[in-house]
């Protein structure tokens, strides 16, 4: 659970003792890194880029297209559904992962996070065709102007026609045989799992600011996180995908449902379920109950 | 440079403007602007090479609130002495971290003083051993709105008795 809520998959490790999260883990020190200067005509220009993740997903990258083509559909919630099974893939797989399944990771992890908050901000369209949220044609200007190439310390390395070619790839779905259906499935849960935690913390926040001091008095946003606090302000503190809720003034738990088509019922369930805990003496041990549920449901194996 | 830090900023404004009906109506007559914040610094933890700001917000309107908090300024004298401040951020932001940690919004509910924030400076060693220092800070407060302004704390005074006791 730790690995999806706190987002430790960054700190996996593929058979070449590569991290996953790359710049993002601790542990990229333990690796040969070479950084080079960015030669892109975007705002990446002049940055520092990392050579060796970019040579490790261009080593592999018809399996990364297939990968994308495997897992997507005929909509936007699908090319973003197919971003985030294959970021999450790796929840269910073995230490050390392939470096083909490492390349597949890093690829989508870098589009699940401007395809989340397009959707996020565009009720309706995820279940509409992946062009029409943004044409490939608009695609590489927004993300430049939007600053989804650029990280804490590097840029991203992805040249842009091969942005291109996996926006490609996640909107032309094919039958490919790179994943199983078991993970994919597993991935699935996953996914659902963190769509469920966003509505979750929205309705968390909404009950902070109501006023909670009875059911946690010591809360605060900084400071150590405390284990007598309910679970979901623990969540609330941590820096994995959860992390999303904190950045915006208000996230109303339905907004979440906005990167569905058809949302599935049991995160419908948890978006109602965290709705109605709102109106509970005792809202953040209501939430509580509504996020164990999700676990029960969605991870049955993993502690809650 | 736009980084994808400010995805929070773009989505204010759509969340702002469209809560849920429900939401909207059970709102009705409550209200909790950053006019109702009043921010307050204490000295917490210190280390030799840096020093922790307890921010404590009270917010007095009658709704809960919504903001970011961020480090602007800092100084730092010990006297006529400026001393030299190598970095400053707010919680876990730390500016060299390898993870990207996204500035976030603080819910502040109406009511009791609570700890909103933890500004970190980094200064020179030895700090500990000098006396009648005096911090100034100067907050960037990120409304609901999307509005930043700026909001200078009451100096804090760094005696060397509070280093001492933290």
């Amino acid at each position: 659970m730790r690995g999806l809520v706190a987002d430790e998959t960054l700190d996996r490790c593929d058979v070449a003792g590569r991290p996953l999260g790359e710049q993002a883990s601790g542990r990229i020190g333990e690796v040969h890194t070479k950084l080079i200067t960015c030669p892109y005509g975007d705002q990446r220009r002049g940055g520092q880029m990392n050579a060796t993740a970019y040579g490790q997903v261009e080593a592999h990258w018809p399996a990364v297209l297939a990968a994308l083509r495997q897992a997507t559909g005929p909509t936007a919630s699908a090319a973003w559904r197919a971003t985030s099974r294959l970021r999450w893939l790796v929840l269910d797989l073995p230490d050390p992962v392939s470096e083909d399944i490492a390349a597949i990771f890093k690829t989508a992890l870098g589009m699940n996070r401007p395809l989340t908050s397009w959707l996020l901000l565009a009720p309706g369209a995820a279940s509409r065709p992946l062009d029409q949220l943004v044409p490939p044609s608009e695609l590489l200007a927004r993300l430049d102007e939007e600053g989804w190439l650029i990280g804490s310390r590097q840029v991203c390395a992805g040249p842009p026609a091969r942005i291109l070619d996996a926006w490609g790839a996640l909107s032309d779905p094919r039958d490919t045989e790179v994943l199983t259906a078991d993970a994919l499935a597993t991935a699935d849960r996953a996914t659902d799992l963190v769509v469920a935690l966003w509505a979750i913390l929205g309705a968390t926040r909404e009950a902070l600011r109501a006023g909670c001091w009875e059911e946690a008095p010591s809360w605060s946003p900084a400071g150590p996180i405390q284990p007598d606090w309910p679970q979901v302000l623990r969540l609330l503190r941590m820096n994995g995908p959860g992390a999303l809720v904190r950045e915006v003034p208000r996230f109303e738990p339905e907004w979440a449902l906005h990167v569905y088509d058809t949302p599935p019922e049991r995160v419908a369930q948890a978006v109602r379920g965290a709705r109605v805990a709102l109106a509970e003496p005792a809202p953040l041990g209501a939430l509580d109950a509504v996020w164990r549920r999700c676990v029960n449901q969605l991870a049955p194996s993993d502690p809650a | 440079m736009v980084t994808r830090r400010q995805f929070g900023l773009w989505a204010a404004a759509a969340m702002v403007v469209a809560p849920t009906a429900a939401h909207a109506g059970k709102k009705a007559g409550r209200k909790a602007t950053l006019g109702h914040l009043a921010l307050t610094g204490t000295v917490g933890e210190t280390t030799d090479t840096t020093l922790a700001i307890d921010i404590q917000a009270v917010n007095s309107g009658s709704a809960g609130l919504m903001v970011e908090l961020h480090a602007a300024s800092a100084v730092l004298t010990f006297g006529e002495q400026e001393a030299p401040i190598a970095l400053m951020w707010m919680n876990d932001e730390y500016p060299l971290s390898r993870r990207i940690v996204t500035p976030s919004f603080v819910d502040i509910p109406a009511g009791p003083p609570m700890l909103a924030g933890r500004f970190n400076l980094e200064v020179a060693d030895g700090f500990k051993d000098k006396s009648d220092g005096l911090l100034k800070i100067v907050l960037a407060v990120v409304s609901q709105d999307g509005e930043t302004v700026e909001v200078a704390l009451e100096p804090i005074s760094i005696a060397k008795t509070s280093k001492e006791n933290s």
